[in-house]
């Protein structure tokens, strides 16, 4: 087991500088660079070699890749070219954004989808579980920013003015302030991932309730709400923990159309931010974030699989 | 027949519907999707304007129908494209196995690791955003998925028998991949690319959404829901009439890949 | 305008009359009772340096304004008053200046204001090697010495009339000669002499400064302190604005600007001012070098139309040409409607019955560039222009489009003179000359070459009406309207002056009635 989890850092480690690598070459066959967008239309020639001079971006492509790579093994991740600040600092306020955002959905899908799951299996075939698939399904087929703008529409509205339309307020403004900023966003990312987790949560339960060893447990006058606690869900977690696992990766990186929707300052919109101002280090780390958070989010899901079902074991 | 199972038939109608609609764009809209009426604008739906008009008082319906054929275009064309590019690396991959596959596969989960927001962004900036280009970097990066699940059917299939039979019948290792073991991936590789239109479609439209897809004024259900942000609180109909549309679409992909999944019994 | 209205208060003494109706609230309190408070500007962009030499960007330069001073600063009509310089003269035909700098200035740091810090200041920012964004902006300079303490003379290569006012832009603040050494430090220290000293400073998200006890204008800066703070989005602002989170919000867009009266105890505050978004009409090839076709498209634009559908009817009308009421040297011309019957005429007549298509793009940033393009397509397509719309990333614009003949949208902000806008237009040495139009132009470009010359303000507000009937009539933009400047501040925010170019935020004699939040920095 340990050499497996060794063997597959090892190959994480690969990917991670792999990434690096394709995201370096890549933001360096795009038209203009770093200084010619801080200068913008006040760009002279010389104005842009100067400025070019100072930031390194004149040295040999593999000399600039080489003295990154050296830097970040000390841990140090670089000056941002457009924000002027350490990239480290940046990154790790946005990435703390999205985290919240990211459990914020997280939490209330669980809470909400493994119940709703449950009840769908229980109540297999009937109208309830009709309508609980019905709109789970619909609402992992409508776009985040038509789920996010219409939640905007309804609940964001001047006239109704629940809740604020945009943006994000620190926990040092109080915590109702930062809370009601995360409720549209969270509530858009729950309603497209519950159907994810109910789906799980409900063949994986109904499987389990179809099995032999429950009908005998019925049989011998066991309460239905017994054995779905005690063995439905035990079983059922297992492939729920995947999808959350790959929710997460999704998640941390992916949705970017929400934060556009709601101008919430998370990861999404820092890449965005760093491609459009060729902003090679910030970039970076941006990138091996979100990749790092993928692939170990996987790798979690994989070894939490092999400790919750025996049957499995890795070589 | 195909119609027992009520997910096929539902999904299936709407599709051809919205198929239809698509193709027949040009003769049935009501007005030119580009022409402005200055002063109708951010009307709600009426006589004139069935469903409303937008900020540059453009006729939604018209722009609406008009928008299908780009999305559809964008999801088909992305998914195969994803094909053409996943189904050849899967199903070499299964089939030499040993170390090619392992290697192949470590790239392959490369490409699964990185961020695809950024894929699209990389490509789409080197190249200019267009239809075109949003097509391409959603196809791109379809494919390492479509690579993985043909690699494991391909994998299983490997020492079925009729293949070892074909092998010692002395067929060239690319026949084997493609004449006989290709054809019993079939199945669930039209299941997984139906099901992947679905999401194509709303990749597209999301990177319409974020400036980096269709430009304007070209009439595409992203890009109208992109300029109706603004002005959403003014009349919400620029975003609900191609939203539903797009959410429709979508649902009926969705809904035509389960059935079938259901109804071939695969995967 | 508002601000004109307390201008002429002040200016007349009335201040504190009581037979003027209470339109706007006129401060009858002693001065000592306007002390105290720290004001709260929100804007949506930008703060990513305070290196006065090196800044370009709109919240920067206010953030400078309020710790430095230019020799000079533009009033409201955009004509230069005595900042660090008392009076200033010129000599040789506009070609030697000398200013007279005020006694007794004090930076923050304590030492006193002398002409080697105007001439360090000017020395580095004309230096090559800072490679500063304006060193091309502050005119043929070709020498800058000491007369002695308190005098620095320029001298130019070639006439400058325009000087005085030239001197105010951002990049001219007057630095400390000690924070010129490290200009790198210099993007998160101040050496100035302003109104306010800086205390903290976090790059892309705010700027806090606190006032200045020492400041050379008495009694002022009533504010305690002021906070500039960066926000992702207007919507984002807007909320915090409602809120009372902020007090004044230096850009709103023309979209909320209503949202911002519909507050009670809020006002939206509108400036005519002089940005704009224009498109070049590439006058060195087909089918724009034959003025008639220049001027047929200017004759397909509804700009009424155009600004309620773009900028929501915010802006005053253009007549293609770049100087609004906001410029010293503006001088109105009738007003250009549409015309589509002559445009037809003029396209006959150039040969184009049959139409052309032409090639248009426009940055995605800011949006008003692709609302142009897009309303412009619809306009000229009865006249026979088909135009082929590509919008684009701002960064792939910057290196494929930008300055290189095509046909764009440009977007220009509020310069301090005439001269300065008509120069980046036009001239092909001085500007970008976008349009391509003036090697088959000389003479026009030797009336703006001419005005330099001019220093008696009504002669030149007449030579350069000369200028903008040109541009009107056959120069290479269509430019439809400017956009206006807009504010939105609460009641209890007092004395407060839009600007025409709002970043030019003058805040020294800005004060907090009682009613205002309480709050700590």
């Amino acid at each position: 087991m340990t050499r497996y989890a060794l063997r597959r850092l090892a190959s994480i480690a690969l990917i991670l500088l792999l990434v690096s690598v394709i995201v370096f070459a890549a933001v360096h066959v795009l038209p203009g660079n770093a200084a010619t967008l801080i200068l913008g239309e006040y760009a002279t020639p010389e104005a842009v070699r100067t400025l070019e001079r100072e930031m390194g971006l004149d040295r040999p492509l593999l000399a600039q890749y080489a003295s990154w790579i050296g830097s970040v093994v000390t841990g140090d991740w670089g000056v941002s070219l457009a924000m002027k600040q350490p990239v480290a600092a940046i990154v790790a306020a946005r990435l703390r954004n999205s985290a919240f955002l990211a459990l914020a959905a997280l939490t209330v899908v669980v809470i909400v989808g493994i119940p709703l799951g449950t009840l769908a299996a229980l109540r297999r075939g009937r109208p309830v579980d009709l309508a609980i698939v019905t709109a789970t399904y619909v609402g992992v087929s409508i776009p985040e920013f038509v789920t996010g703008l219409a939640l905007l529409l309804v609940l964001a509205s001047p006239s109704v003015g629940w809740f604020p339309t945009s943006g994000y307020a620190e926990l040092t403004s109080g915590v109702g302030a930062w809370a009601r900023h995360l409720v549209l966003p969270a509530m858009t990312l729950t309603i497209v991932l519950l159907a994810h987790i109910v789906r799980q949560t409900r063949s994986g339960v109904a499987d389990v309730l179809a099995a032999p060893y429950i009908r005998a447990a019925r049989l011998k006058g066991a309460s239905t709400r017994r054995i779905v606690l005690r063995h439905a869900l035990r079983n059922a977690l297992l492939p729920t923990i995947t999808v959350l696992a790959l929710d997460l990766g999704y998640l941390m990186g992916g949705i970017v159309v929400v934060e556009e929707v709601f101008a919430y300052p998370g990861m999404g919109r820092l890449i965005i931010y760093a491609v459009q101002n060729r902003d090679v280090p910030l970039l970076q780390m941006c990138a091996l974030v979100v990749a790092s958070v993928y692939v170990l989010a996987n790798f979690a899901a994989d070894l939490a699989y092999a400790w919750l079902d025996p049957r499995i074991r890795y070589s | 027949m195909m119609w027992r199972s009520p997910t096929l038939a539902v999904g299936g109608t709407i599709l051809i519907a919205v198929i239809t609609m698509s193709i027949a764009a040009p003769w049935i809209v009501p007005y030119p999707t580009t022409e402005q009426h200055m002063l109708d604008r951010l009307k709600p739906p009426g006589a004139r304007f069935v469903l409303g008009t937008d900020q540059y008082g453009r006729d939604l319906l018209s722009r609406t129908l008009a928008g299908a054929r780009p999305a559809l275009g964008l999801g088909l064309g992305a998914v195969a494209l994803g094909l053409a590019l996943g189904v050849p690396i899967g199903l070499a991959a299964g089939y030499v196995g040993g170390r090619v596959d392992d290697l192949v596969m470590r790239v392959v989960d490369a490409m699964l690791a990185f961020p695809s927001l950024l894929l699209a962004l990389l490509i789409i900036t080197a190249l200019g955003a267009s239809t075109g280009h949003a097509l391409l970097a959603i196809g791109v990066a379809n494919a390492p998925g479509v690579a993985r699940i043909v690699r494991s059917a391909s994998l299983a299939l490997r020492e079925a028998e009729f293949v070892l039979a074909a092998r010692v019948r002395g067929e060239r290792h690319l026949y084997v991949m493609f004449g006989e073991i290709f054809p019993n991936v079939l199945a669930p590789v039209i299941v997984e690319a139906t099901l992947r239109v679905g999401f194509a479609i709303m990749a597209g439209a999301s990177l319409s959404f974020l400036g980096l897809g269709v430009q304007p004024p070209t009439a595409d259900w992203g890009l109208m829901i992109r300029e109706a942000r603004q002005y959403v609180f003014l009349s919400p109909w620029p975003l609900l009439v191609p939203g539903t549309a797009l959410a429709v679409t979508i649902v009926a992909f969705n809904l035509f890949g389960d059935g079938l999944r259901d109804r071939l019994g695969a995967t | 305008m508002r601000m004109s209205r307390r201008a002429f208060l002040k200016a007349t003494g009335l201040v504190g009359a009581t037979a003027i109706p209470a339109l706007e609230p006129v401060s009858v309190l002693a001065q000592s009772e306007k002390h105290g408070g720290l004001l709260r500007v929100s804007v949506t962009f930008g703060l990513s340096t305070l290196n006065p030499i090196m800044h370009i960007s709109g919240a920067e330069w206010m953030a400078t304004k309020w710790m430095y001073n230019n020799l000079t600063r533009l009033n409201a009509k955009r004509e230069p008053v005595p900042d660090l310089a008392e009076s200033w003269s010129a000599a040789d035909g506009a070609r030697v200046w000398t200013f007279k700098l005020r006694q007794g200035v004090r930076f923050h740091h304590g030492r006193e204001l002398t002409a080697d810090d105007v001439v360090a200041t000017f020395t580095t920012l004309l230096d090559p090697k800072t490679a500063s964004p304006y060193r091309g902006e502050v005119g043929p300079i070709d020498r800058v010495e000491t007369v002695d303490k308190s005098t620095v003379r320029f001298t130019m290569r070639a006439p400058f009339s325009v000087f005085p006012a030239v001197v105010a832009v951002p990049n001219a603040r007057i630095v400390a000669r000690e924070g010129l050494a490290d200009m790198k430090a210099l993007a998160a220290r101040e050496f100035g002499t302003g109104p306010f000293k800086l205390k903290e400073f976090v790059p892309g998200d705010h700027v806090t400064v606190e006032r200045f006890a020492d400041y050379f204008r008495k009694a002022e800066p009533y504010l305690d302190g002021v906070t500039l703070r960066v926000f992702p989005d207007p919507a984002t602002e807007l909320t915090a604005f409602k809120s009372k989170e902020i007090d004044l919000i230096s850009g709103v867009t023309p979209d909320l600007f209503s949202e911002v009266g519909k507050q009670p105890g809020a006002e939206g505050l509108a400036v005519a001012g002089g940005t704009f978004a224009a498109v070049t009409l590439p006058s060195d090839k087909p089918p724009f070098n034959d003025s008639r076709v220049r001027e047929a498209l200017k004759l397909c634009v509804d700009r009424k139309l155009m600004l309620a559908a773009i900028n929501s009817g915010q802006g005053e009308l253009g007549v293609d040409h770049p100087v609004s009421s906001a410029y010293a040297a503006y001088s109105p011309l009738p007003p250009r409607a549409a015309n589509i019957d002559r445009a037809r005429q003029l396209m006959k007549d150039a040969g184009l019955a049959n139409g052309v298509s032409v090639k248009l793009y426009a940055a995605n940033s800011p949006p008003i560039r692709e609302r142009i393009a897009v309303v412009l397509k619809e306009m000229a397509q009865p006249v026979g222009f088909n135009f082929d719309v590509e919008v684009m990333a701002y960064d792939r614009y910057l290196a494929q489009v930008w300055n290189k003949g095509a046909m764009y949208v440009v977007y220009y902000a509020t310069r301090p003179t005439a001269d300065a806008i008509l120069m980046k237009l036009y001239h092909p040495k001085e500007g970008l000359d976008e349009g391509r139009w003036a090697p088959a132009h000389p003479n026009a470009i030797r009336l703006l070459e001419q005005a330099r010359e001019i220093v008696e303000p009504e002669r030149l507000r007449r030579h350069y009406a000369e200028f903008l009937k040109i541009s009107r009539d056959e120069g290479p933009y269509m430019l439809p309207f400017f956009t206006n400047e807009l504010n939105g501040k609460w009641a209890y925010v007092r004395d407060y002056r839009l600007s025409p170019s709002s970043s030019d935020m003058v805040l020294d004699d800005v004060w907090l009635a009682a009613d205002a939040p309480k709050k700590k920095a």
